[in-house]
């Protein structure tokens, strides 16, 4: 029986949210390791932060200690694939890659969320008692969002792609970091002035046209891996 | 083909020596500008490259051709080569012209990037021991290389920054006198002959040090 394309997708991410959900450290080890960076970024600075550098350490400290952990969780994306040797059954049977990427993805997108989200509660945290003046607008929120669209695509791209190889863990920061870079930067640019109230939407619009370049080019390439 | 490189070498050489040599001074930047006859044409060259890269790898992807291997390869190690002089003649002009060797500017940060990912393709390459993976995992990433030039290259127009945004590829007529345009445009196609035959010459060496390869697994087994 052939399912739809629609259908192949929700099947995929039912399976990778269960996943995810069935092993806890998939969820905790992330976040742990944002944590002690946050504590050793805030330990190094110490009471030396100059109060109008504040909101600017903030946001790097965030984006940061998000593309650190972004590391963590991508590298072991396809993991499960290759232990069960699942990639060799799914490349027999009849269902569409695109699928199996995009169900991969939306799964990867909501789970760094919930790994990100505490990560700057930490960050406002540790800062609290300087910060207390800075209006944290949607836009901040939203450009760490746009920026995961975008890495996301590339990590789970790049995860599967090494995937096989002996030295995909010293290989993986080498491509991850420095393609993932104009995105990383954009997005940071847009949470400083969204936190500044300056004018952003023509670099939100970059960002968001990335995202889409991103997960275009990622879709495209996976089939190719695939096949 | 080391007689054509040896050429276009040559003629660099003289045409370089010739612009530097001349008496024309910058009104604003005075004898430092003349460095742009050497740094524009390395960092067109590094682009070029990575262009070859990508349409080498896209052959190999989707014409399953691994004659086009020999050529992916040596984009990368080329376009590494032009990439790291785009960065040290831009440095040099930095310090007088901006009064630091090295900044934090858009243009600047993913050039460097661009530098270590082309570095990043060579380590992938000796990891990918087999051709197949070669074939595989060297174009995927060649491809996602190439999709970095546009930022670069559109960077000083996203980011605010230091470095001066495009003169010489403008809709409107460049801003440049015609004076530095045109022997700039002379040494750009230059370089970039000198780049190909570079390209075209590593690519024969990395095809006969296979064969070489083949030839002494061959008769280990014999």
């Amino acid at each position: 029986m052939k399912c739809s394309f629609l259908k192949q997708t929700v099947v995929f991410m039912k399976h990778y949210a269960r996943c995810e959900l069935s092993s806890k450290e998939r969820f905790f080890a992330p976040l742990l390791f944002s944590a002690t960076l946050l504590v050793m970024f805030n330990f190094s600075f110490g009471e030396s932060i100059p109060r109008g550098y504040m909101v600017n350490i903030f946001v790097a400290e965030v984006f940061i200690t998000l593309l650190f952990s972004l590391q963590l969780s991508f590298m072991r994306q396809f993991d499960l694939e290759s232990e069960d040797n699942a990639f060799e059954v799914l490349r027999v049977s009849n269902v569409s890659y695109y699928a199996l990427f995009l169900g991969k993805y939306f799964v990867s997108v909501i789970s760094i969320l919930c790994v990100v989200l505490p990560s700057v509660f930490l960050a406002w945290f540790f800062l609290a008692a300087d910060l207390v003046d800075v209006e944290f607008s949607f836009y901040f929120y939203f450009s760490i969002f746009a920026a995961l669209l975008g890495l996301s695509a590339l990590g789970s791209l790049i995860s599967a792609l090494l995937q096989k190889l002996s030295g995909r863990e010293l290989l993986y920061p080498l491509f991850f970091y420095p393609l993932g870079s104009p995105l990383f930067l954009l997005a940071q640019q847009i949470a400083l002035f969204a936190l500044e109230g300056k004018e952003i939407f023509s670099l939100l619009l970059v960002l968001l046209g990335l995202d889409l370049f991103y997960l275009v080019l990622a879709l495209l390439l996976f089939d190719e891996i695939m096949t | 083909m080391m007689k054509v490189v040896f050429f276009f070498f040559f003629c660099l050489v003289l045409v370089w020596g010739s612009f530097l040599a001349s008496s024309q001074v910058d009104v604003l930047q005075g004898e430092v500008y003349k460095i742009l006859y050497i740094h524009v044409p390395n960092a067109l060259c590094a682009f070029f490259s990575s262009f070859l890269l990508f349409l080498s790898s896209l052959f190999i992807l989707l014409g399953k051709k691994k004659k086009f291997l020999p050529y992916a390869k040596a984009s990368a190690d080329i376009g590494f080569i032009f990439t790291l002089l785009t960065l040290v003649t831009g440095s040099i002009w930095g310090k007088p012209t901006w009064g630091t060797w090295w900044t934090w500017d858009a243009r600047l940060t993913t050039t460097f990037l661009l530098a270590i990912l082309y570095g990043a393709y060579h380590f992938l390459w000796q990891v990918a021991e087999t051709t197949e993976k070669r074939m595989k995992i060297c174009s995927v990433i060649g491809i996602l290389i190439f999709a970095d030039i546009p930022i670069i290259y559109k960077s000083v127009s996203w980011w605010r920054t230091l470095h001066q945004p495009p003169s010489l590829f403008v809709a409107s007529s460049s801003p440049m006198s015609s004076s530095i345009y045109w022997p700039l445009v002379v040494s750009i196609i230059l370089t970039l002959l000198f780049s190909l035959s570079l390209i075209v010459r590593r690519a024969n060496n990395l095809k006969l040090a296979e064969t070489l390869e083949e030839k002494a697994m061959k008769s280990s087994f014999s």
